[in-house]
């Protein structure tokens, strides 16, 4: 009986500690409310974030802001919901945001820029003005639309970061008009 | 029935116990990581590490930005007080300077907005009874943001943030 006892112990143990770190440094993701390919979590930076969330947070956005200074919106998908690929080819498009100043940074799978000497991976309010832009997320500029480059980046994401937000950015995040994500092709540069 | 239910509750208690222990413990191992990377590099330049534009040979921390030039301070409160200078830009940028405990929350901010231009100076202290900015740890790490609003700015985001310092009061 004791042994196996202690044998379910260990087990639980051994399984808890697993779970935990599969959860932690395996596919999931931060996102907790969904506005078309974008996703976001009230709780990042926030000292009442559970341990899951701020284990999370640690692992995919260590010193990230409160919500009342930055929000963070980041995409993993297109608008029809098939994951990001470094081989195709996406035309992104927006407009302002309302907050102070905006940047969109484009991350490779490991989280970290993509090393790929294109030096292209990051477009802000300053580049793409304050009315309706486009650019273009893929292996290969396109002629002279602004461009982030996903070459090397696998299954990669792309970060909205809205610095001092205004009240419905936090308040009513789902009612956003935020960029859109549309596939145009894949294979082209592979 | 028992030879089968006892077991099964100890396994799901543990189960449970150490999965949120591991999951109380990574903030804290990776933080205690990142300190350790940013107290070795600033060792050399009184305690803060204006860390270079990001680029993708230089990166550290996952999701960096790009768009931010950041000057860290890695501090310990158990040797006595940190006292802080903070600049601000005076073009309109973006700046902040934010709080982080050891075990990663984000405890306090501050950016330009509500420093209205004015440089400012404060102490940080373990003591929640000192006349202070109170940190609930007493390692953690101040991280100063100053946006790049444009290739032409790069140089002076970099003069202002440089006038970010983080000193312990134990060395005065």
């Amino acid at each position: 009986m004791i042994w196996r006892a202690l044998l379910s112990i260990l087990l639980g143990l051994l399984t808890g500690v697993a779970a935990a770190l599969f959860l932690v440094f395996g596919p999931m993701e931060i996102g907790g409310i969904q506005n078309g390919a974008w996703r976001t979590n009230a709780n990042i930076g926030a000292s009442d974030a559970g341990p899951l969330l701020r284990a999370v947070v640690a692992r995919r956005g260590l010193l990230a802001l409160n919500r009342s200074e930055t929000v963070y919106f980041t995409a993993w998908e297109d608008d029809q919901g098939r994951a990001l690929d470094a081989t195709c080819r996406y035309a992104v498009s927006g407009q302002d945001m309302p907050t102070r100043w905006w940047s969109l940074t484009l991350y490779a799978d490991d989280d970290f820029l993509p090393r790929n000497g294109d030096a292209a991976y990051a477009l802000t309010r300053t580049d793409l003005g304050e009315g309706a832009w486009n650019i273009i997320a893929g292996p290969e500029r396109f002629g002279t639309t602004p461009w982030l480059s996903t070459r090397n980046a696998g299954a990669f994401s792309i970060t909205l970061r809205l610095y001092h937000p205004e009240d419905v950015v936090r308040e009513d995040p789902e009612s956003l008009d935020l960029p859109s994500i549309q596939l145009l092709d894949c294979g082209a540069d592979t | 029935m028992m030879r089968l239910l006892v077991p099964l509750g100890l396994f799901l208690a543990s189960f449970l116990a150490a999965g949120l222990f591991t999951l109380n413990a990574v903030p804290a191992v990776i933080m205690g990581k990142a300190m350790e990377r940013i107290e070795a590099a600033g060792a050399a330049s009184g305690g803060v590490r204006h860390a270079p534009r990001l680029r993708e040979d230089n990166q550290t921390i996952v999701r960096a930005s790009p768009d931010i030039l950041y000057s860290v301070c890695a501090y310990d409160l158990s040797e006595g007080d940190l006292e802080l200078s903070i600049p601000w830009p005076a073009d309109g940028n973006y700046a902040s300077i934010s709080f982080y405990d050891a075990r990663t929350n984000n405890f306090a901010v501050i950016s330009d907005r509500e420093a209205e231009g004015e440089a400012m100076h404060l102490i940080l202290s373990s003591d929640p009874n000192a006349s202070a900015l109170h940190a609930p740890t007493e390692r953690g790490l101040a991280l100063y943001r100053r946006v790049i609003n444009a290739e032409t700015d790069l140089e002076a985001a970099d003069a202002d943030r440089r006038g970010f310092t983080c000193t312990s009061l134990s060395d005065q």
